[in-house]
């Protein structure tokens, strides 16, 4: 592998390490501090536009001890990861934490916070079909507007937010572009560095992590793509971690080639929509626009046909469901895909996700079944 | 009527007719029996009679849903303490207030963004208090459902407000709404007793 790729994937994959030190660097040059952002959807462009760091609060991988006082092991495993970093005080430095509220646990843990930051919730309209659910958002985004220029003192203007936007849609462009790139790469491109490009992008200004992945995209065209020999895989959920689970994708051979994770490209699966009305209008209409997540209300149920659609262009062995542990929407989900997956003759295999694991010696068996049978 | 002390209403009972309340709300049979119901109880009261037959030693509230798989032994291991439930936010979802007339519906969905579980933790904390006033209530149990996350993830908290105001002591139980298998007898009843010794404690004038 050309030197250039591998030092820019050792970056991505310290910066996704170490959210702090994206943070520390941010204040150093900015003088200005971050702002958490809870999963799962938020208009991180309004943080954008206030010059703050907006940093993904995704859990992470420790062991669950404070947070059962406050948190019933059904919790799902993120949420459970969240309460524990929440207790220790880890997320103690951010200058707020936005909350988006559209599970029944978020609902919750929007109320329950146990650091000290300022947490500003909004809603998300359940009914997202109709013109009143944008108008509904966009009055819930002006009061979240609000909110940020009373935490950080600056004051977000229209032109602020247009250029936040532009840089947004740039990003998420580039990332369904490098997605489709890892795909045809993955030799160069293992589960564990797609992931880190990802998951680095959660910690980063996004016109730098924009460009980064550009370089990266260029280095890596520069080489030829070689036939791959082992399996393709669509991966669903809520998110694929942590590394060592990711792990055994590269050992066992099974290149994802197209995600629909939640912490992944759900969230560059909309771009804002250009147009002439006002910015706070076109962020809420992403919502009305989003598809295929759990926790977007969708009567059609046309989750199990856009994954069918993604291993027909990505030309997929099969699809992995990384289930996220007790977490309602997605089971709910299940069921239903998994029938649609039936009647096609798409071959599917449902793992589970525990951010807290550390062994995963039942899931390789299980993904190594997988390989061998298709 | 659980307002009153010793209580003629056992909190149970209104469990017991839910089924009415849910399925059957706009029959007149609903009506009927629910007015029959009061008109026992009212009987009751005015004769002096109580639903525990004067071995009403404590009074609770209990939130959230019932085990309805074990509706029978939530209710005994509580009675056979002299524990009788006069206070519950849950039946109290179905007593509704809107206009009927109201053809654009909006006055009716109006009333159901009132529902305790659908606002907030100061407003669930609110009506919690005032039920535990109303009835009179020594102490709480709180049920941690599995089946249901918005009714259980904040029991931690609305616990620890209401007892930082009201003083009252609480236990927590596992239990479902449905699934039998989540549900454990033993501990029910060991945190029950717990609650119950708390109480009598506190009643006695010693610490809960």
């Amino acid at each position: 592998m050309e030197e250039n790729i591998k030092v820019l994937l050792e970056q991505f994959r310290a910066i996704a390490g170490d959210p702090r030190k994206a943070m520390a660097d941010h204040l150093a040059e900015t003088g200005k501090g971050a702002i958490g952002m809870m999963p799962i959807y938020a208009p991180e462009e309004l943080v954008h536009a206030t010059g703050f760091l907006p940093v993904g609060l995704w859990g992470g991988s420790r062991p669950v001890t404070k947070a059962r006082t406050y948190l019933p092991p059904f919790a799902c495993s993120v949420m459970q990861q969240v309460m524990e970093l929440e207790c220790e005080g880890v997320y103690d430095d951010l200058a707020a934490v936005v909350f988006s509220v559209p599970c029944d646990t978020l609902k919750c843990m929007s109320q329950k916070w146990k650091g000290t930051s300022p947490v500003l919730v909004f809603t998300h309209p359940q009914n997202r079909g109709l013109e009143a659910a944008n108008r509904f958002l966009e009055q819930e985004y002006a009061i979240l507007k609000e909110k940020l220029e009373g935490v950080t003192g600056v004051k977000i203007t229209n032109a602020a937010l247009e250029r936040s936007i532009q840089i947004y849609n740039e990003n998420r462009a580039a990332m369904r572009e490098f997605s489709a790139l890892a795909a045809q790469y993955p030799q160069v491109i293992s589960a564990v560095d797609r992931h880190a490009v990802f998951k680095a992008r959660l910690f980063m200004e996004k016109s730098r992590h924009t460009a980064l992945v550009r370089a990266l995209m260029e280095a890596v065209r520069a080489e030829a793509p070689q036939p791959w020999t082992g399996k393709k895989v669509v991966v669903t959920g809520i998110l694929l971690e942590p590394n060592g689970l990711l792990e055994l994708f590269d050992r066992l051979g099974l290149a994802i080639v197209a995600d629909d994770l939640a912490q992944e490209s759900r969230q560059i699966r909309v771009d804002v929509p250009d147009g002439d009305e006002a910015p706070l209008y076109r962020l809420a209409r992403v919502w009305q626009k989003m598809y295929g997540c759990s926790v977007a209300t969708d009567t059609q149920k046309q989750r199990g046909p856009m994954l069918m659609d993604m291993v027909r262009k990505t030309g997929a062995d099969a699809v992995v469901v990384a289930m996220m542990k007790f977490c309602d929407p997605e089971e709910w989900d299940y069921p239903i895909y998994y029938k649609q997956f039936e009647v096609q003759g798409v071959r599917s295999l449902m793992i589970e996700v525990d951010q807290e694991s550390t062994s995963f010696e039942q899931i390789h068996t299980r993904l190594q079944s997988l390989v061998e049978t298709l | 009527m659980s307002r009153y002390k010793p209580s003629p209403l056992n909190g149970f009972d209104l469990f017991n007719y839910m089924a009415l309340v849910v399925c059957a709300r706009s029959r007149d049979y609903a009506e009927i029996t629910f007015r029959k119901f009061a008109d026992e109880l009212e009987e009751k009261y005015k004769k002096g009679e109580s639903a525990f037959k004067g071995a009403e030693k404590n009074r609770v509230t209990w939130e959230g849903i019932a085990v309805w798989p074990y509706l029978g032994h939530t209710f005994k291991t509580l009675k056979n303490q002299g524990t009788i439930m006069t206070g519950s936010a849950y039946p109290n979802m179905w007593d509704l207030t809107y206009d009927a007339e109201d053809e654009s519906l909006h006055s009716m969905a109006e009333a159901y963004t009132r529902t305790y579980i659908n606002t907030c933790l100061d407003n669930k904390v609110a009506v919690l208090r005032r039920i535990m006033e109303e009835g009179q209530c020594d102490g709480v149990l709180y049920h941690l459902n599995r089946s249901c996350k918005l009714m259980s993830f904040l029991n931690v908290e609305t616990a620890e407000r209401i007892q930082e105001q009201n003083g009252l002591p609480y236990v927590s139980f596992d239990g479902d709404q449905t699934d039998p298998r989540n549900f454990a007898p033993a501990q029910y009843d060991t945190r029950v007793q717990a609650l119950g010794e708390m109480m009598e404690q506190a009643a006695g004038g010693g610490q809960a």
